[in-house]
C-alpha cells in the first residue's frame, strides 16, 4: 500500500501555511493577465492533494500503463481493426496537441487565479496534461511501429498544425489559451473535461478493446483517472466564483459561450469518432451523448446550478437539435475531403447503413446518397474526385473552423458576413454571436484558404506533406485497400483548383452592386 | 427551456480489473440498490443520492491493504459532488455553497 496519507487535515493546513505574498513585485506585475472575475483569497479543493501523494499515485498509474505498453511492443496482439487504427492517426494527432495546450492553459490559470487551494489543483493539472500528451505520443509511437501502415502516424504532430480538421481543435485550443483565464476553467474543466471527455475516454475505451487496441484503451482510462481531479478543479472554481454575486453575469456569459464552443470544437469530433471510426457498433453517439452529457452533466449538475441564479446556456436548444445530425454531417465533410487528410478511410457499408437508419430515423434520406456516391468514386483509374464533385471544399467558420455545412449539408445554418471590410464565414448564429463579443479574438485566425486559394489540389497535398516516402503516393486513401493507391498524379488528373468561398462570396456581392 | 430532467444519480467509472471488482463488491454490500454494469474496459457503479466508499471495506474484500491513493489509480471518472477524506471517497447529488460544505 502506498504510504501517503497520515493526518490529512493537519498536513493540508501546514502545507497551506507555507504560502507567501511576494514583496518584490506588485500585484499588477505578478498577474500579467488579469481576470474580470472576482476571486476571494481562499477556496475549497475537494481532493486536497499533496505533491508527495500525487507523485505516488501517478507513479502507480504509470507503472500499470507502461508495463502493458512494454508487453504490447513484444507480443503482437490479434490483428486490430483497420478502421479504428487508421482513425487513430487523426485522433491522436489532435489529442496530443490539445492536451499539451491544456498544460499551458493551466499554468496560465495558476498564475492568474489567486486562491491558493485552486492554484494547487491547477499546478497538478499542468503536470497531468504534460503526462497525457506524453501518453498519447507514446501511443502514437507504438501504433506507428506496430500497425501495418505507419504513414500518417509519422507526421501526426505536423498534421495537428496544418490539417483542416485539426484547425477545429486548434481554434478551440487557442481560444482557451487566450480568453480570460477564469473563463478557461469553465471552458476546459466544466465543459471539455466534465461534460464531454467521458464519452471519448471512458465510453470509447470499450470500443478500443473490442477493436483489438488495448494500448489505446489503457491510455484512455489512465488519462481519465486524472480528469477526475480536473472535474473537481472545475467544480471548486465554479463554486468559489458563485460566492460573489458580481460574478453571476460573467459566469452566465462564459457558460453561454462554452456550451456552444465545446459542442462545435470538441463534441462533434467525439461523436464522429464514436459513429464512424468504430466498426462493431453497440451504442450510437447520440445515445452516448444522451447518457453522458444530457443526463449526467446537464441533468445531474447544470440543473442544480440554476438554483444559484444561472440560466440554461443560451445556445443549448441548438446544441440539442444538432446532436441528431452532428456525427453524420462531420462524416460527410471528413470523407468528402479525404485527400487533404492523412489516413485511410473506411466508408460504411450497406449493413451499417441499416444500423444508422435504425438509430437515427430519417438518416438515409439525408445521407444515403452521399455514401452511394462516395463508394463509386474510390478508384483512381476513373479520375473522379468526390471532393470536386461535391462542389469543392466548403468555407470554414471564422470562430470554430467547422465547414459551413452544419447542422446538415441540405440545411446549413452558415452565412457569409462583412466584418471590417472583409468577408468572413460563420457556421451558425451562435458562432457569429461569439465572434461579435470579441472580434479581435478571432479575426487573426488564418485558415486553409489564406494559404492555398488558387492552388491545384495536388500541389496543396504535396505542400502539406501528406505524401508517402516515394514523394507521390498519398497518405490518405478513400478505402482501406483501394484497387491501387492514389497518387499526386491521379489528383492532378482530376483538375481541382482550390477556390476560396469567401473570395467567391465577396465577388458575388461586388457584382450585384 | 429544454426538457432535461434533473437527476440525483451519482456514480463512478472504474478501470476494469481486480480492484474494480472489489470496489463494486463493497458498494453492492453496502447499497443493495446500486446499479453495477460491466463493460469491456470498465465498470460503472451508480446509485441515486449518495455513494460512500470506505477503503477499509474494499481492503477486506481484497485481503490486502487498500487506501484512497489506490482508489485514485482505479477511479477513471465520476459524476456527482466528490469529497475525499482520510479513508473515504464520497459522492453526493446535492451541490452546495462553500460555506455549507465547511473548509477542512
Amino acid at each position: 500500500m502506498m504510504k501517503t496519507r497520515r493526518d490529512p487535515a493537519l498536513a493540508y493546513q501546514r502545507v497551506k501555511d507555507t504560502d507567501w505574498e511576494p514583496t518584490y513585485v506588485d500585484a499588477a506585475a505578478k498577474f500579467t493577465e488579469p481576470t474580470r472575475f472576482h476571486l476571494p483569497a481562499h477556496a475549497t479543493d475537494p481532493f486536497k492533494t499533496f505533491v508527495r501523494e500525487y507523485l505516488a499515485v501517478e507513479a502507480e498509474k504509470e507503472q500499470r500503463h507502461y508495463s502493458m505498453l512494454e508487453a504490447a511492443s513484444r507480443l503482437a496482439p490479434a490483428s486490430p481493426d483497420a478502421r479504428w487504427m487508421e482513425g487513430m492517426k487523426f485522433a491522436l494527432a489532435n489529442l496530443s496537441g490539445l492536451e499539451y495546450a491544456a498544460g499551458r492553459q493551466m499554468g496560465r490559470m495558476a498564475r492568474s487565479v489567486a486562491p491558493l487551494e485552486l492554484r494547487q489543483g491547477y499546478m497538478l493539472q499542468v503536470l497531468d496534461e504534460m503526462r497525457h500528451s506524453q501518453l498519447e505520443l507514446n501511443a502514437l509511437r507504438h501504433h506507428m511501429r506496430s500497425w501495418r501502415d505507419p504513414a500518417g502516424f509519422d507526421i501526426a504532430l505536423k498534421a495537428w498544425a496544418n490539417n483542416v480538421g485539426g484547425a477545429i481543435f486548434r481554434s478551440i485550443s487557442e481560444d482557451l489559451t487566450t480568453c480570460d483565464p477564469v473563463e478557461t476553467s469553465i471552458g476546459v474543466q466544466s465543459y471539455l473535461e466534465t461534460a464531454y471527455s467521458n464519452i471519448f475516454f471512458v465510453g470509447l475505451s470499450s470500443a478500443a478493446t473490442v477493436a483489438g487496441d488495448p494500448v489505446m484503451a489503457s491510455t484512455m482510462l489512465t488519462i481519465q483517472s486524472d480528469e477526475s481531479r480536473h472535474m473537481a478543479n472545475g467544480y471548486a472554481t465554479l463554486m468559489t466564483l458563485l460566492d460573489d454575486d458580481r460574478n453571476l453575469p460573467l459566469i452566465q456569459e462564459a457558460f453561454d459561450k462554452w456550451a456552444w464552443r465545446a459542442h462545435v470544437g470538441f463534441e462533434l469530433g467525439i461523436m464522429l469518432f464514436a459513429d464512424y471510426f468504430v466498426r462493431n457498433h453497440t451504442e450510437s453517439a447520440k445515445d452516448m451523448n444522451r447518457r453522458w452529457v444530457m443526463h449526467d452533466y446537464y441533468g445531474g449538475f447544470y440543473r442544480k446550478l440554476e438554483r444559484f441564479g444561472l440560466r440554461e446556456p443560451r445556445w443549448l436548444p441548438d446544441v440539442i437539435a444538432n446532436v441528431e445530425w452532428a456525427s453524420h454531417t462531420a462524416a460527410v465533410y471528413l470523407f468528402g475531403a479525404w485527400p487533404v487528410f492523412f489516413h485511410r478511410f473506411d466508408p460504411i457499408d450497406e449493413r451499417e447503413m441499416e444500423w444508422f437508419e435504425s438509430k437515427y430515423p430519417g438518416w438515409y434520406s439525408h445521407y444515403g446518397k452521399f455514401w452511394d456516391a462516395y463508394r463509386r468514386m474510390t478508384d483512381p483509374a476513373d479520375a473522379v474526385l468526390i471532393t470536386k464533385e461535391l462542389g469543392g471544399l466548403p468555407a470554414f467558420c471564422q470562430v470554430c473552423q467547422l465547414p459551413l455545412i452544419f447542422p446538415r449539408p441540405d440545411a446549413s445554418a452558415g452565412r457569409f458576413a462583412d466584418r471590417g471590410g472583409r468577408t468572413v464565414a460563420f457556421c451558425s448564429p451562435a458562432c457569429e454571436w461569439i465572434h461579435d463579443r470579441e472580434p479581435e479574438h478571432y479575426s487573426g485566425f488564418r485558415n486553409f484558404y489564406d494559404l492555398y486559394d488558387g492552388w491545384d489540389l495536388a500541389d496543396v497535398i504535396t505542400d502539406m506533406g501528406y505524401v508517402r516516402e516515394d514523394g507521390r503516393t498519398l497518405m490518405a486513401q478513400p478505402l482501406i485497400d483501394p484497387p491501387r493507391l492514389w497518387t499526386i498524379d491521379d489528383i492532378r488528373r482530376c483538375r481541382y483548383e482550390v477556390v476560396s468561398p469567401m473570395r467567391r462570396a465577396a465577388g458575388d456581392r461586388e457584382g450585384s452592386r | 427551456m429544454t426538457e432535461i430532467a434533473e437527476t440525483d444519480v451519482v456514480g463512478f467509472k472504474l478501470a476494469g480489473g481486480e480492484d474494480a471488482q472489489a470496489i463494486a463488491d463493497a458498494v453492492r454490500m453496502r447499497y443493495p440498490d446500486a446499479r453495477i454494469e460491466i463493460f469491456p474496459a470498465y465498470f460503472s457503479v451508480e446509485r441515486a443520492g449518495r455513494i460512500d466508499i470506505d477503503m477499509r471495506e474494499v481492503s477486506e474484500t481484497l485481503g490486502r491493504p487498500y487506501g484512497v491513493s489506490e482508489f485514485m489509480v482505479t477511479m477513471s471518472s465520476y459524476h456527482g459532488r466528490i469529497d475525499v477524506t482520510g479513508d473515504r471517497v464520497t459522492l453526493s447529488a446535492e451541490i452546495a455553497r462553500r460555506d455549507q460544505e465547511g473548509e477542512r
